[in-house]
Formats: C-alpha cells, sequence, structure tokens
C-alpha cells in the first residue's frame, strides 16, 4: 500500500466508498482488441527473427571461425608453390639464364643436366624446361634462396637450382638484383666485377651466403682465377 | 515474492477484483517489469498476465477522468498501443505502474487538446450500473450514496480528480503522482487533499429529501 505520509492525505472513509462505487470492468471487446494488438506486434519480424537469429549467430561464427583456421592452416604451403607470373618487362633479363651463354653453361655443367638457356615468353615465366634432374624441393629451393646451401651440393645441381628458382616472382623494389644473387646484375656481367663484388661483401654478408654466391660464381665462370690464389 | 508461474496459475478473477487487485499490484510491482521484459522477447503470454493485472484499474482511471465511456474507451487503446509499440525499447528504470499512468495521464491530456468539446462529453450516467442497466425508481441508500460521491468525484477539478484517482486506482505514491501529472510533490499532495475533503463532505452530506 502507500506511504504512511501519503495515507495521511486519504480518508479511509473515502477510499472506501470509492471502492464501493469503482466496479466496472474492461469491456470484453476492449480486451480481445489489445490482445490482438499485442499478438500481432509480437509477431513483428523482429520478433519472428529473435527466434532464430541465435541459432544464425552461433552457425555463422563457427563457420567464420572454421573458414579462418583453415586459411592459415593452408597458407604456409601456398606461400611456397609458385605460378607464372607476368615478368615486368624492366627486369626481363631476369628471366634469362644468368648461369651463362649458351656454349659456356654447356662447357660448365658436368653433363648431368640440361640447363635451360631457352628465353622464356613473356608470360610464360614458368620452369617448363627443366633439367633432367628433379626440380628441387620448395623446401630446397627455400633454403638455396636463403643461401644456406650445403657444400656438397654440386655446381650443376646449383645451377639447375637456379635456373628453377628464377621461376620465383621477384617483389618489387628489389627487381635491379635476383633475390638468388647478392650482386646486381650488371655487376655480373663481368667476371672480375662479380668477383670484386663478392668480396666487398664478406664483411656486411653472412658467410653461408657468400659461399653461395661464389659457387654460382663459379658455376658460371669456373676458369676464373681469383687474385689472390 | 510469488513467482511468476504461481501469478499466470492464478484464477483469472483473482487479479481483476479492485481491493484485492490493487494489493496485489503494489505487491508485485517488481514483477511487471519482468513481465514486460518478457513480452520484449516475445512471450504474448506475459503480457496477457501484465494486462489482465492492470486492465480494469486503468479502464476506471480513464473513465472517471474523460467523464465519457467512448473517450475512455479510444484513450485506453492509445495506451496499451503505446505500451505495446515501446516494448522494443523498454527499460525497467522504474515501476512499471508509474510508467503505464505517465503513458495514460499523457495520452489523456492529447485528448483535451484534440477534442476542445471535452466540457460538451456526455457525462457519466451514475445512476446505471456499469453493464448499462438503470436502477429500479426507488433508490436505496447505498445507492443514494454512490450517486452522491460519483457526481462529487466528476464535479472535481480535473488535477484533483486525477490526482485522487492515481491514488485510489493506481496506487501510485505521492512522488509517484507528481511524476505521472508532471508536478511537485507538495503540489501532487495537496490535490489529493482537497479531493479528498469534497469527497468526504459530498459523503457526510444529509440526504436530499425527494
Amino acid at each position: 500500500m502507500s506511504k504512511q505520509p501519503d495515507n495521511a492525505n486519504s480518508d479511509p472513509r473515502v477510499s472506501h466508498a470509492y471502492r464501493e462505487i469503482a466496479d466496472e470492468r474492461t469491456p470484453d471487446h476492449l480486451d480481445d482488441k489489445i490482445m490482438r494488438m499485442a499478438a500481432k506486434a509480437s509477431r513483428t519480424p523482429y520478433a519472428a527473427a529473435r527466434a532464430w537469429m541465435r541459432p544464425v549467430a552461433w552457425a555463422a561464427t563457427i563457420g567464420l571461425s572454421l573458414a579462418i583456421v583453415l586459411e592459415l592452416t593452408l597458407l604456409p604451403q601456398e606461400s611456397l608453390q609458385y605460378e607464372a607470373a607476368p615478368p615486368d618487362p624492366a627486369t626481363s633479363d631476369l628471366h634469362q639464364p644468368d648461369l651463362a651463354e649458351p656454349g659456356e653453361a654447356a662447357a660448365g655443367s658436368d653433363g648431368t643436366g640440361t640447363i635451360t638457356t631457352k628465353k622464356p615468353l613473356a608470360g610464360e615465366w614458368r620452369a617448363r624446361e627443366m633439367p633432367s634432374k628433379a626440380v628441387p624441393a620448395p623446401a630446397m629451393l627455400d633454403e638455396d634462396f636463403r643461401g644456406d646451401v650445403g657444400a656438397d651440393v654440386p655446381r650443376s645441381e646449383i645451377a639447375v637450382e637456379a635456373g628453377a628458382r628464377r621461376s620465383m616472382p621477384v617483389p618489387a623494389g628489389l627487381q635491379s638484383i635476383a633475390p638468388q644473387f647478392l650482386c646486381p646484375a650488371d655487376v655480373r656481367d663481368s667476371a672480375d666485377r662479380w668477383y670484386d663484388c663478392i668480396e666487398s661483401l664478406r664483411d656486411t654478408v653472412p658467410e653461408s651466403r657468400i659461399a653461395a654466391e661464389l659457387e654460382k660464381f663459379f658455376a658460371a665462370h669456373p676458369d676464373f682465377v681469383a687474385p689472390d690464389e | 515474492m510469488a513467482s511468476l508461474d504461481t501469478l499466470t496459475a492464478a484464477p483469472d478473477g483473482l487479479c481483476t477484483k479492485g481491493g484485492l487487485a490493487y494489493a496485489r499490484r503494489m505487491e508485485h510491482a517488481p514483477d511487471d517489469s519482468a513481465l514486460m521484459l518478457r513480452y520484449q522477447d516475445g512471450d504474448l503470454a506475459a503480457f496477457e498476465v501484465l494486462y489482465k493485472r492492470h486492465n480494469d484499474a486503468l479502464y476506471r482511471y480513464l473513465l472517471r477522468l474523460c467523464r465519457s465511456r467512448d473517450a475512455a474507451e479510444d484513450v485506453f487503446q492509445e495506451v496499451w498501443g503505446k505500451i505495446i509499440k515501446s516494448r522494443s525499447t523498454y527499460r525497467p528504470s522504474a515501476k512499471f505502474s508509474t510508467f503505464l499512468y505517465r503513458v495514460a495521464h499523457n495520452c489523456f491530456i492529447d485528448h483535451l487538446r484534440r477534442n476542445k468539446r471535452h466540457s460538451h462529453y456526455t457525462e457519466l450516467n451514475e445512476d446505471q450500473h456499469s453493464d448499462g442497466t438503470p436502477q429500479p425508481d426507488s433508490l436505496t441508500e447505498r445507492s443514494l450514496a454512490r450517486e452522491k460521491l460519483s457526481r462529487a468525484l466528476l464535479a472535481l477539478p480535473d488535477e484533483q480528480r486525477d490526482a485522487f484517482l492515481l491514488h485510489e486506482e493506481a496506487g501510485l505514491s505521492i512522488d509517484q503522482i507528481a511524476a505521472v501529472t508532471g508536478s511537485k510533490p507538495e503540489t501532487a499532495k495537496s490535490r489529493i487533499r482537497y479531493a479528498t475533503q469534497k469527497l468526504r463532505q459530498a459523503i457526510d452530506e444529509p440526504r436530499e429529501p425527494t
């Protein structure tokens, strides 16, 4: 009931008398109308949507989570797969076999594999004419890319690997220097300059990379005599 | 406090009669908000319980405020229509009864403004029962007392009648009445006091000779 201060303003006799006359009830037709109104409002798209929104939200959340997990799971494998990328005309020299001129390449190899000297057509930057030796596994390519070439890897194989690796797209900004070489292409045109470049990088580049570069150098220039020899 | 299941299982008559409904309303006021929130989620049964808990008192309030049965029914529909529409944005920041009667009061004010011929409305014929059946010519003392009180109530100024009805029908406190009517608590208190005095005089008046 009301608080004490409120009761002080009301008269029990008046309240009782009022309660005796206040016996009206809402007409039935009015009740029906209001309930129909309430029922119609509860069937609005908003109310109906709430019934199935929760399971849909759960399904969307689970589906999105699975998609993200699958995407993250597949991502490392996809990064090792390389496909043809339209070569940049500005760096078309990268597509050429940097190992050597056709004649020198043939002379340099030990015959265990043919080195492709065919200049790829634009847009066809694939290692199609791979040598008879098996294409190195992506892992090996990756290692070589980082310069971690084992000391016992034959030069010819390194050359083949280099040729295969050449099909990997070169990131923009680094197109002046092929990723598998420490020295730029214009320097590598000359054996002396290439050797000098390698020597100049000894203090700044890891020894393994220097060794790899030297391997490539001597693969391209097997008759080169180092100044200190 | 009774649970919702207990309330829904209560007999229909338990929540509709005047005095008992008044007491139950005040006791279970917090459940009104819970019912409204359940209706917000689409529970029509919760709204039905809430409606049956307040419909008769609200109807009587509007009936004596509007002084016209047709006007009371129109405003009654308008009030519940607004309550239903507001269910999606309803927040239990205050008692539901305060919210309900604030809407009712505002709808009545809007009704007055729309229909400036309020003073020409056919007043409620308090000689009739609620079902419209006229009383017999030989009026009893009780019937006369009822008639005097009804006439006195209808003769009150709108503000005093409003405050009195909010106090008696809705069971609102002085502060709540002030919040509903947009007035100060002292103003609401004085309105109830004046209304009660006038009605008491009407009850105590000697019977006029016929």
